[in-house]
């Protein structure tokens, strides 16, 4: 570093307390090395002495600088105390709007779920509708199709005119599904109001139904691991919900 | 807490609690510098009284509105004067692109003549030539020997000030009252 090789460590102490012919050979040498001639280091030694004197009078600032200044910092506290308000305030309403959207989300994902339960029960009624018209020589092809494949085969009946399986989930209480036998149609809501949850209750011979239409059309709900299969087949059109853990 | 009780605490503690926003702690700080720093801008600055008082408020200005500037951990007096060098050092700057700045030539040529017709020598009159004598060193070498003998840091905190080993300061030191022992050769044997 630039003015580091400076040889003279204690020159202050040097020349408060020592005149040139007091100084050792060594200190001497150092001196010379500085290129300090003896009459440079007597005036260097008086110039010091009456510095280390100086007693200088200190000057007052004004007392205005002083209000000033105190001012100032009162006005900069307040406003940091504003500012810590408003951060406070920010992250309550930050708060309240989280609440709001997550309270949202939770209440679509529960209408989206009940909107699937209807259509699910749509979709069996009308199943269980078409099953009903369906020839016996059709019987077994519309079992091992999806209810609504199994209202596009039947088209050509009476039951209901063109019907696509998108409107048959919408309109799911038009008039042609009313004009199906009324006492039908009470037992199927009789039994949709009323599910069989245990399928240890069945009897023995409903099981074996059930076996004989394992491939029946499976409708799965992704959240609730549900399984719900079709009864159709089942002369009381029963149809059962099997929870998969 | 009342003023008496912020008497003990060192110059951290007391920025500690301004940092926490604490009013009479900052102004014990401002009563405890203020006449030195105020000095110090004057010698620094022409002995311009106006202009070291301007340099004052700013400084404590900044201490005001940032505090947290001041590392805690470290030293307070070397910071402070720190912030002091730099704002001398800026007015420098601002005279030098005014065009107003003080030729250090002439200002050496008034001291000498100053000097040369003075027969009594007294100390106030010892004080005044030197700080004249002072406005022609060049810096950082003033500023050091300003802060060394008038400001009485340590040569460490110099070395803070000037972030430079402690020893360049006794370097500058040396060299300065040397240059300064050539200028005012009157007062060698006073």
């Amino acid at each position: 570093m630039k003015n580091n090789s400076f040889l003279i460590e204690n020159f202050e102490d040097i020349l408060l307390q020592k005149s040139f012919e007091d100084l050792y050979e060594i200190e001497k040498g150092q001196l010379i090395e500085e290129k300090i001639t003896e009459e440079e280091y007597i005036s260097m030694r008086a110039m010091f002495i009456q510095m280390k004197e100086i007693d200088e009078l200190e000057e007052i600032p004004k007392d205005s600088i002083k209000k000033r200044l105190m001012i100032e910092f009162e006005a900069k506290k307040v406003n940091m105390s504003k500012n810590k308000i408003i951060q406070i305030n920010r992250w309550f309403y930050l708060g309240i709007a989280a609440t709001i959207a997550i309270v949202f989300v939770l209440f679509y994902n529960i209408s989206e779920k009940i909107t699937y339960n209807k259509e699910f029960h749509v979709a069996q009624k009308l199943e269980k509708s078409d099953y009903l018209t369906i020839p016996n020589n059709q019987k077994e092809n519309a079992d091992r199709k999806s209810p609504k494949s199994s209202l596009s085969i039947n088209q050509n009946l009476s039951v209901v005119d063109k019907i696509q399986p998108s409107e048959a989930t919408e309109n799911f209480e038009q008039p042609e599904i009313q004009t199906k036998d009324s006492e039908k149609d009470k037992q199927v809501n009789y039994l949709q109001n009323a599910p069989i949850n245990d399928a240890s209750t069945l009897s023995e011979e409903i099981k074996q139904e059930i076996e004989n239409v394992a491939l029946s059309p499976a409708i799965i709900d992704k959240q609730q691991q549900t399984v719900s299969l079709s009864l159709a087949e089942i002369s009381e059109l029963q149809y059962i919900t099997v929870e998969i853990y | 807490m009342s003023v008496p009780a912020l008497q003990p605490l060192s110059d951290e503690a007391l920025m500690e609690r301004i940092i926490q926003r604490d009013q009479q702690a900052f102004s014990m700080l401002y009563d405890r510098y203020s006449a030195k720093l105020l000095s110090y801008f004057k010698r620094m600055l022409w002995n311009n009284h106006d202009l070291a008082e301007d340099c004052l408020q700013e400084l404590f200005m900044k201490i005001a509105k940032q505090p947290e500037l001041f590392d805690v951990s470290r030293s307070f007096r070397p910071w402070v004067y720190t912030v002091a060098n730099n704002l001398c050092k800026m007015e420098y700057r601002k005279n030098s692109s005014k065009g107003t700045k003080i030729s250090l030539d002439k200002t050496a040529e008034l001291a000498d003549n100053h000097v040369k017709i003075t027969d009594k020598i007294d100390r106030k009159d010892f004080i005044n030539k030197l700080k004249e004598v002072l406005l022609t060193i060049n810096e950082p070498h003033r500023s050091t020997f300003m802060l060394r003998y008038f400001d009485e840091l340590s040569l460490k905190e110099i070395s803070v000030v000037f972030e430079c080993s402690e020893g360049t300061v006794k370097s500058r030191l040396f060299y300065t009252l040397r240059k300064l022992a050539s200028k005012l050769p009157q007062f060698k044997y006073a």
